[in-house]
């Protein structure tokens, strides 16, 4: 075979490899709707977007105003540190305890001050915001798009169980609805807990 | 006209290299996990017949316990996966599933009615085994986190299954089908505590 063909073969080659998959987006959707849907694209992220919804939604009405704006701050903040690289990645095991915890809460049923609830909102929304690094092989706009989605996309999707959750009838199957499926995340983060640490 | 020529080795090796990984049923990535993890409780007959009693009785004992057995299962079970994940051993993991199925079927089948802590500590003593069993099965997976949430789903919908099943109680004709599920559910622990099955 020929030099020729040799190096046309060779540019074939260099053009098939897949498209790079970090940060699961999904092909032809806008960057903006990419960084939407990011939060349900990384299990840990949506444990502990489930768990924190379920405790502040288990509080009346009036008072899910509170931790949320707190959430949403803290979402803002770990994202721009992501984007700038400070204090990233997230050590995983972090959000996996962060939604053990609030899980404890729901399943136990402790009745915690509205405080507690506000911290540990601005501490999860943080570690979120800083486990959702955008991808900066993008343009600036990209970035920016991708930023703005993902920091829209943590807050509506913890606004989600937190709303159905605080709208339940007030029944004993509905609160005990909630304390079970608070028990599976108890279960999956404290299994994948110990298998991180077993690794180590 | 037909060409005569052949392809050169070289480009030949170049199209096998390039083709993709056929991932069709493949166990790969989160939704392989996921998928690993929900049909592991559902492989196993003894498995399921234990999960399905727990809800069963949990309801044959009323509503406290009908939310507080299927909390109690899967946390303590999860400390039973930790336990197989740091590959501690456990004596008798296949022997405890089976006898689990046996203990909680006897239960529902003769309607004992204990404390519900007595209910709690024994479905919980259960609990262990079989986490233990899935929590070995963790590490080889390729999605440790959707493995574990697909197992949990897994094993909750099974709690619900009895539970829904349980809720028969309420008309005599349900309490006579109800405690014929927990006699089945003995039978078949037995069948695999004897290696019948």
């Amino acid at each position: 075979m020929g030099k020729g063909r040799t190096i046309l073969v060779c540019t074939c080659g260099l053009l098939l490899p897949r498209v790079a998959e970090a940060h699961s987006t999904v092909e032809g959707l806008d960057e903006f709707v990419n960084g939407l849907l990011h939060p349900l694209f990384s299990p840990a992220h949506v444990l502990v977007l489930l768990a924190f919804g379920f405790w502040i939604g288990r509080h009346p009405p009036l008072r899910l105003r509170s931790p949320l704006p707190v959430f949403a701050l803290g979402a803002l903040a770990g994202l721009l540190c992501a984007w700038q690289g400070v204090l990233s990645p997230v050590y995983p095991p972090l959000l996996l305890a962060t939604a053990m915890i609030s899980a404890v809460v729901v399943a136990a049923d402790f009745k915690l001050p509205l405080a507690v609830r506000v911290v540990c909102g601005g501490i999860a929304g943080f570690l979120l915001g800083l486990d959702s690094p955008p991808d900066m092989a993008g343009t600036s706009q990209a970035i920016f798009k991708t930023l703005l989605g993902t920091w829209i996309g943590l807050y509506i999707w913890l606004v989600n169980p937190a709303f159905y959750v605080s709208v339940l009838p007030q029944k004993k199957w509905a609160a005990y609805a909630v304390r079970i499926a608070a028990s599976w995340i108890i279960a999956i983060s404290f299994m994948v807990l110990a298998l991180s640490f077993a690794k180590r | 006209m037909r060409s005569t020529r052949k392809l050169p080795p070289l480009t030949i090796l170049a199209i096998l290299l390039s083709s993709g990984i056929a991932s069709a049923h493949s166990e790969a990535g989160t939704a392989g996990g996921f998928v690993s993890g929900f049909t592991h409780p559902l492989t196993g007959l003894d498995h399921m017949a234990a999960m399905v009693a727990v809800g069963l009785w949990g309801a044959f004992l009323g509503s406290r316990a009908m939310w507080l057995l299927p909390v109690i299962f899967p946390v303590v079970m999860a400390m039973g996966g930790a336990l197989g994940v740091a590959a501690v051993p456990l004596p008798g993991v296949e022997t405890g599933i089976a006898f689990s199925a046996v203990a909680l079927g006897i239960m529902v089948a003769t309607a004992v009615r204990p404390p519900l802590w007595v209910a709690g500590v024994l479905v919980g003593a259960f609990a262990i085994f079989h986490g233990h069993a899935h929590g070995t099965e963790l590490p080889e997976s390729s999605n440790a986190l959707a493995f574990a949430i697909g197992m949990v789903i897994a094993t909750g919908l099974l709690h619900l299954c009895g539970i829904a099943l349980g809720l028969l109680v309420k008309w005599s004709w349900g309490k006579i089908v109800v405690r014929a599920s927990g006699a089945v559910i003995a039978g078949l622990g037995f069948c695999f505590l004897f290696g019948v099955l």
